[in-house]
């Protein structure tokens, strides 16, 4: 049975106990932030890679935690950043508009290993590509997460009532992509 | 209750992708998460820590003196060649015999081009007569 947050601070804390503290939390957390960047990145080098650094920047900034704030929202927070720096990055490299870019990523399902849907499936996940960075985030935690509006907006600092609209309009155009492709 | 109605809400609006279920479609390698575990704690608590080189107090003091002296001989020196020396106390008769035992041809052009600067039209002596002196004298 996994360790709950406070357990692992406490071991944490305790100094003697750290390392084992940490491989606890890992084992714990690795998954669902691989996925969060996963869906984000959509290469799954990309999120090997972006899911260690996350890791890294925990394990040194786990002493500075502020335990007013929840650990997963926390660690979420900085996964976050992290994918949505490094989509920028890929943007700012990229000769190519974003646009462009989103929709050889969304091209790409299908036919690249590493993803097994069908044609429905291909076609949401392709309109979710379409979807700007940050609403892309915000979808990714509402739908499939299926996180809270509060956690999401603890998460990143975003308002409740931003988040609704930002969701709903990314629903609306996810729709309107499905419809259209039939 | 209310939360949830409202978090339910896009379903009305979205039937097509309310519709579908959220089975992850990627994949992962084999074994994946286990490796992953690995190479990350590999990373962190199994990471060498970065010891500080260790140095020795003699070896502080060393390079301590070694600034104060560097620094101390280039203030020194400096002093020394800032110093402006006082012609007025020397006398005019030494000034001749220097310039007649150390001056040569090549300096007129260096001392006429200096005289161009000096405020002599108070004393009503044009820079053709000086050079004539000049030419005569030396």
């Amino acid at each position: 049975m996994p360790l709950s947050d406070a357990e692992i601070l406490e071991l944490f804390g305790r100094g003697k106990t750290r390392n084992a503290a940490f491989a606890h939390l890992v084992e714990k957390y690795q998954q669902k932030i691989y996925w969060l960047v996963r869906r984000m990145v959509v290469s799954h080098d990309d999120a090997d890679d972006l899911v260690q650094e996350i890791f890294i920047k925990v394990w040194n900034n786990l002493d500075r935690f502020r335990q007013d704030a929840q650990l997963y929202s926390w660690m979420y927070r900085i996964a976050s950043n992290e994918c949505l720096q490094f989509l920028q990055k890929k943007k700012r490299q990229n000769t190519t508009s974003f646009d462009e870019l989103s929709e050889n990523t969304a091209d790409s399902f299908g036919t690249e290993d590493g993803f097994s849907g069908d044609q429905i499936q291909q076609k949401l996940y392709r309109a979710i590509e379409t979807l700007p960075e940050k609403q892309k985030l915000i979808f990714q935690m509402k739908y499939f997460e299926e996180m809270k509006y509060e956690e999401i907006s603890s998460v990143l600092g975003t308002s409740v009532g931003a988040l609704k609209a930002s969701f709903h309009l990314a629903v609306k155009k996810i729709e309107q992509q499905l419809v259209q492709h039939d | 209750m209310t939360r949830k109605k409202h978090s339910e809400d896009w379903k009305s609006e979205a039937p097509r992708l309310a519709g579908m279920d959220k089975i992850n479609r990627y994949t992962v390698p084999n074994c994946y998460f286990e490796d992953l575990q690995s190479t990350i704690l590999a990373r962190t608590t199994q990471a060498p820590i970065a010891k500080p080189k260790v140095i020795q107090i003699w070896m502080r003091y060393a390079a301590a003196a070694c600034i104060t002296l560097v620094a101390g001989t280039f203030v020194y020196l400096n002093q020394q060649s800032v110093e402006t020396p006082n012609f007025d106390a020397i006398p005019d008769q030494e000034i001749v015999s220097y310039l007649q035992t150390n001056i040569d041809e090549s300096d007129t052009e260096l001392l006429l081009k200096n005289t161009e600067t000096l405020h002599l039209e108070e004393e009503n002596i044009s820079t053709q007569e000086l050079e004539n002196y000049i030419n005569q004298t030396l």
